[in-house]
């Protein structure tokens, strides 16, 4: 069973996770600039958002199954 | 540096991840003022691009596959000083934050900025002066403070006007500011400034007001 570092952990959580919720931040102010511009347009930024945020959920949910299923496998 | 009399300032983004690169741009093209004239994932790319595109303005991430943000700075500010450079950073890595200022950058923002945040950063730094987000300032000043092997040329030849000037700069004042603040003009404040980085060896704001900071002429 592959262990996985804290380094590793940390890096894989910046690239991963904490990117796309900075990704997820800056549409949000987007969608609230465009909500006074486009309101049309907004909504398709919203529905856009929506989707990411649920990719994010996953990728998150699967490294914490990981992480978990490895305690399993190697308990201290 | 170009950018203002009506023409929008041109904009390079250069992030290695797709998708914030993605929703910077976006943010970006909302605004009239900006164009995004090109977008690298990494800091190779990111000077090849800045030959062709000849940007006002690079939006520089640091952590990058390859080549990295301040690397990329370096080179680019030896070849181009007058392409600004913004970093866009997730995280206020301290050393990190004063490699990249002595690299030539003339400011840095979070990630987390607001829209109006990153405009008004944008235009400070196209405009000349340089921009710093509280909380990183405070953690470049922590990162100063375990510093102690830098060159300290000697700033006792500053005259007392030029030190207030300083001073107000590395409060993080505008030019407007301090031009308010000491009821004088903003060119004469341009002019102190011009003999203030003359007498300190020092290339542009940002560099200016490490040095402030560093040799204790303000509290921050």
């Amino acid at each position: 069973m592959p262990t996985i570092d804290p380094i590793t952990l940390a890096n894989e959580l910046h690239d991963g996770v904490i990117q796309e919720l900075s990704a997820l931040l800056l549409q949000l102010e987007t969608y609230q600039r465009r909500l006074e511009m486009d309101p049309e347009a907004a909504e398709a930024d919203l529905q856009r958002i929506k989707d990411q945020t649920r990719a994010s959920l996953n990728e998150l949910r699967k490294l914490v199954t990981r992480l978990r299923e490895m305690e399993k496998a190697s308990p201290l | 540096m170009s950018g203002p009399n009506g023409q929008p300032i041109r904009i390079l983004i250069a992030e290695d991840h797709a998708v914030v690169r993605q929703s910077v741009k976006v943010m970006l093209e909302l605004e009239p003022e900006f164009i995004v004239v090109g977008e690298a994932k990494d800091g190779q790319q990111a000077l090849d691009l800045a030959e062709q595109v000849d940007p006002d303005l690079v939006l520089m991430d640091i952590r990058m596959e390859g080549m990295d943000g301040v690397e990329a700075t370096r080179i680019l500010h030896q070849r181009s000083p007058s392409i600004g450079v913004l970093i866009l950073t997730g995280f206020g890595e301290d050393a990190v934050l004063v490699q990249a200022v002595e690299a030539g950058a003339h400011g840095f923002l979070l990630k987390d900025a607001s829209a109006e945040e990153l405009k008004k950063a944008i235009l400070r730094v196209v405009s000349g002066e340089s921009h710093m987000t509280p909380s990183l300032l405070r953690k470049l000043l922590d990162e100063l403070a375990t510093r102690e092997d830098m060159p300290h040329p000697p700033h006792s030849d500053l005259t007392p006007r030029e030190r207030e000037v300083l001073e107000a700069l590395a409060r993080g004042l505008s030019n407007e500011e301090i031009a308010s603040e000491l009821v004088i003009s903003e060119k004469t404040v341009k002019t102190h400034l011009g003999s203030i980085f003359g007498k300190l060896h020092v290339d542009g704001r940002a560099q200016a007001m490490l040095y402030a900071i560093r040799e204790g002429l303000v509290e921050v």
